[in-house]
């Protein structure tokens, strides 16, 4: 069985890249040499992803403010507006305000992303899901909720299908941080269905920062490859109760935390998995983006990863 | 120091009438500073934040936490059973110094003393004292202590939940009521307890609210509590029982700029209709400032929300005027005539009721 590796967010900006931000907002380091510094610590990541035989590689998101900012700033209709807590975390993002119909006018991703530094066909791209982005914006516009998701979700599957990546993620910790109605989440998933029907490559969604049983059993009906769980707030019963016919991305290691997830751990969790559930398919990634920790700590997370992925080989 | 700080700070010890700042000058000179001289420039710097805030007009005073490095990393530097594990991003260009609590925690020594004793000697207004709460200190940390015990409990949340509590409880007992009580007994009489993360996580609401009280229990001091950038529907009902005589919170960063005292202009406001709604005995101090812009408010902007939130709460007499939060980010310049005109609108609005 093949077990494979992956990151499911942004990684942590360097001590070093974080206060050279300070600086360049403080007009004192050059936009160049800011610049210069994101693609340094981007190959820097996609190094260890690389050296951890991680399956699809991305490239950090290091110059992503926050997971929704790319499209706040960019897309047509929509404006930033003021700071807002990221669920449960220490940690804020500036709120997207919908102020007149949400179209894709032009490119998202295209300078944000480092393409060039990841070997070809090994590409990941995360983004917010279309429910998630509007569940934390301020709609100033829309008279029904629903056309604002669809229109979201249009924009983002243009912008998916420019982009040449073979794995797109979806971010929706929106479908699990509370129980929602079925009736929201079924919206959830036509506003992924627009996205799955435009992009024939590897589709996942992530959902963390609340337990998998909240989106549960309709979020295993998503049209996508991969189901990712948050496994530090998901008891085990939330997976062993569904007959589980995606791939699994299993967050068993905490991006939140710094206690670290020894290799024989992560193994053990994924056996339990394989053993317990009807998950055939499983790739080990962190519970979310690595980005509450810091670098080194992050770092180490990562190699515990590809330890137990070499020990799973042999199993 | 170059001669523009130099001059810079003599300017700003003219306008905000710092007494003898010549003295302060007369140290002001390149070199190596010694300890004692390095000690002296925290006390200027203490002066200037109280008469920063006095000469603005406002009526409640401290300095402007000078001697802090920051609300988290300060008092940790005195805490036992804490080692920092390096820098996080809170948003955009935002960041802090992050520890992991490894052992359960003990008190060094208490840690502002010898702020609030220059300050009371100092302030001719009356004088708050700030520090950070409890569940904060214990929110804002890894956890490498209370997560590696073996509970029997399944469910990760609650898992969570015990160990959180366990650890708000122990900071409570070891390091913040020691701080209050050491405070108190120095001449503190209104404290103000920090507390920007207490809806971080929803179903913990209460263990900021059982840690709050915990520390202030019996306590002779006027206490507050401040919780900023929240969503504060999630205090209710907890917040009911929670011992303060106010509760300080931001709204302006969710506000219009336009003048106006209706739902329209003043969005950012309607939490008040659940303090009403609810029967919350505490006075409010809705943030009329913004202080992660450099947008100057007017007193009239100003005067607007503070009538729209006495309306709100239905009792203009348990309304208090202040800032969303702490200006540190902000130049001197913005921050005074932003203090400028909190004070100035305070006034406006107190007019209407005359």
């Amino acid at each position: 069985m093949k077990i494979s590796g992956h990151l499911v967010g942004p990684q942590p900006r360097s001590e070093e890249l974080m206060k050279a931000y300070r600086e360049y907002a403080k007009g004192k380091l050059a936009k160049q040499a800011l610049d210069d510094l994101i693609r340094k610590e981007a190959e820097e990541n996609i190094k260890v992803q690389l050296e951890n035989e991680f399956t699809v590689i991305i490239d950090g998101m290091l110059n992503w403010h926050d997971l929704l900012r790319p499209f706040t700033e960019r897309l047509s209709g929509v404006e930033v507006g003021g700071l807002a807590r990221w669920f449960d975390n220490n940690a804020f993002y500036k709120q997207p305000v919908i102020v007149g119909k949400v179209e894709r006018t032009r490119p998202i991703l295209e300078d944000m992303l480092f393409y060039d530094l990841v070997p070809p066909k090994r590409l990941k791209v995360i983004i917010p899901d279309p429910y998630t982005f509007l569940k934390l914006s301020v709609n100033k516009s829309y008279r029904r909720f629903e056309d604002l998701v669809y229109d979201v979700a249009e924009a983002m599957a243009e912008e998916i299908r420019a982009l040449p990546a073979v794995h797109v993620q979806l971010t929706a910790p929106s479908l699990v941080y509370e129980k929602l109605p079925k009736v929201e989440i079924e919206l959830a998933m036509n506003a992924v269905d627009i996205i799955r029907r435009r992009y024939g490559g590897m589709l996942s969604i992530h959902t963390c920062f609340g337990r998998v049983g909240n989106a549960m059993p309709e979020l295993l009906d998503f049209p996508v490859d991969m189901i990712g769980v948050d496994m530090t707030v998901t008891p085990f019963k939330d997976l062993k109760e569904y007959d589980f016919t995606k791939i699994l991305g299993m967050g068993c290691v905490d991006a939140r935390n710094t206690v670290l997830e020894t290799p024989d751990e992560i193994v053990s969790s994924v056996m339990k998995v394989l053993s317990e559930t009807s998950v055939k398919q499983v790739y080990v990634n962190p519970s979310s983006g690595l980005e509450f920790l810091p670098k080194d700590v992050a770092n180490i997370k990562i190699r515990n990863i590809g330890s137990a992925l070499k020990l799973l080989k042999e199993v | 120091m170059s001669e523009e700080h130099i001059r810079i700070s003599k300017d700003w010890a003219i306008r905000i009438g710092v007494e003898n700042f010549e003295e302060l000058i007369a140290q002001l000179k390149p070199g190596i500073q010694s300890d004692d001289k390095l000690k002296s420039l925290e006390d200027w710097a203490s002066l200037y934040g109280i008469r920063f805030h006095e000469s603005a007009g406002l009526d409640i005073v401290y300095d402007g936490e000078q001697r802090r490095v920051e609300m988290y990393e300060y008092p940790l530097m005195h805490v036992k059973g804490f080692k920092f594990v390096g820098y996080v991003k809170v948003w955009d260009f935002e960041i802090f110094k992050k520890a992991a609590v490894f052992d359960k925690p003990s008190l060094i020594k208490p840690y502002h003393i010898e702020e609030f004793e220059f300050a009371k000697k100092k302030a001719r207004r009356e004088l708050k004292i700030p520090i950070t709460g409890p569940y904060t200190l214990a929110d804002w940390s890894f956890d490498e202590f209370y997560a590696k015990r073996k509970l029997n409990i399944d469910d990760p949340i609650e898992r969570r939940r015990v160990n959180k509590r366990d650890m708000v409880l122990d900071l409570v007992k070891e390091v913040i009521r020691p701080n209050l009580e050491a405070l108190i007994k120095v001449g503190a009489k209104r404290i103000q307890i920090d507390e920007p993360a207490a809806t971080t996580k929803p179903n913990e609401v209460d263990i900021f609210v059982e840690g709050f009280n915990e520390a202030v229990k019996g306590l002779d001091c006027i206490f507050s509590v401040h919780i900023c950038y929240s969503d504060y529907r999630l205090l209710f009902p907890h917040i009911l029982d929670l011992k303060a005589e106010h509760i300080s919170i931001e709204c302006a960063n969710r506000d219009t700029k336009m003048l106006g005292r209706d739902e329209s202009s003043r969005p950012g406001y309607s939490i008040l209709r659940l303090f009403k709604e609810y029967g919350a005995e505490m006075k409010v101090a809705p943030g009329v400032i913004d202080v992660h812009t450099d947008f100057i408010e007017s007193p009239e902007l100003v005067r607007d929300r503070l009538l729209y939130a006495a309306r709100l709460l239905d009792d203009p007499s348990k309304i208090i005027a202040s800032n969303d939060c702490g200006l540190r980010t902000r130049t001197w310049e913005v921050a005074y005539e932003k203090e400028k005109a909190l004070v100035a609108g305070a006034g406006l609005a107190r007019r209407e009721f005359e």
